[in-house]
């Protein structure tokens, strides 16, 4: 990890380079150290799929999944996902054919507004990794950390169920 | 963006009916494509599921600046002085607005109209008082959102 001093609008900072892999695709950029891994993907790689909402680790619209588990990236730094492997929804379908996910949530109606869906796909896919015969009690207790304002739920839940073991 | 409710972006198509922006419209199926009883996915949903969508959030404009609101930590307390200096003085920080700036400003609407409510007075900022915690008082624009942060965090309210 190097270390510099970048001039960048007028203000100088401290900034780290970090190399990371998104969606199998290498990255290296430098960063402050403060800034978070959702503002990095966002605004630095232009992945946009990952949404902000609540900001505080509440709600889970950012959540990716980093080397395989799938993280709030509102909770973590981009210089900690410094060499790690990053995955956000756009990867998902990276090329051209939908995930079984996706499709489930498509089939069932599990969306309205559609700004909570990127992080209930990446956590479910975890769910049905993890579980691959969930409950319903066991997949909404997996969605907990997950809010959604539109659909109530239950459609998600069936989305999970129908995409499992698939 | 196509605006269905405007005539511009609708209008009639070859077999005459109604099309926004060359779709035919779901009302205007004939009875021999009805869908009514079918199971059908939304059109608006791949774009939703594959994170390709754009939300406002999602927009980066050229010189696009980043706004960070100062908020009241007291529920109801006099302003004695807002003091932006410091703020301004920071590399990246383009404009510093306080209830002095919006005072002009219409005040913020009462949603509620009953005959002899007393309307408080709602500026957009904060003048002299603040009436509850999260009452906006100042509002920092800056290069980009850490920085608005951390201007946010150097105006002096007392």
């Amino acid at each position: 990890m190097a270390c510099g001093i970048v001039i960048s609008a007028g203000i100088s900072a401290m900034t780290r380079k970090i190399t990371l892999t998104i969606n199998g695709k290498k990255h290296t950029d430098a960063v402050e150290p403060r800034m978070l891994l959702i503002h990095y993907l966002r605004e630095v790689a232009g992945l946009t799929g990952p949404h902000i909402a609540c900001e505080t680790s509440l709600c889970g619209a950012c959540t990716v999944h980093v080397d395989g588990k799938a993280i709030k990236s509102c909770t973590m730094f981009a210089v900690q996902a410094d060499g790690r492997e990053v995955l956000t929804i756009e990867g998902l379908a990276a090329d051209g054919k939908l995930d079984p996910m996706q499709e489930a949530f498509w089939n069932e109606h599990a969306l309205q507004c559609g700004y909570c869906t990127p992080g209930m796909i990446m956590t479910a896919k975890q769910i049905v990794e993890r579980n691959p015969k969930p409950t319903d009690d066991e997949i909404r207790h997996g969605l907990e950390g997950n809010l959604c304002r539109c659909t109530g739920y239950q459609h998600i839940v069936n989305a999970v169920r129908a995409a499992a073991g698939k | 963006m196509p605006l269905h409710g405007l005539p511009a972006h609708c209008q009639r198509g070859p077999g005459g009916r109604w099309e926004v922006n060359g779709d035919i419209m779901a009302t205007t199926i004939t009875k021999t494509e009805t869908l009514v009883g079918k199971r059908i996915r939304r059109r608006e949903d791949p774009r939703l599921i594959t994170g390709t969508a754009t939300y406002v959030d999602d927009i980066q404009m050229p010189g696009m600046h980043h706004a960070c609101i100062v908020r009241s930590p007291h529920g109801a307390a006099k302003i004695i002085s807002v003091n932006v200096k410091a703020a301004l003085d920071l590399p990246g920080v383009a404009a510093v607005f306080t209830g002095k700036d919006t005072e002009k400003c219409a005040p913020v609407p009462c949603g509620a109209s009953l005959p002899g409510l007393r309307v408080p007075h709602h500026h957009l900022l904060a003048v002299d008082r603040v009436y509850y915690v999260g009452h906006p008082v100042a509002v920092v624009v800056a290069t980009d959102r850490y920085i608005a942060r951390d201007a946010a965090d150097l105006v002096e309210v007392e």
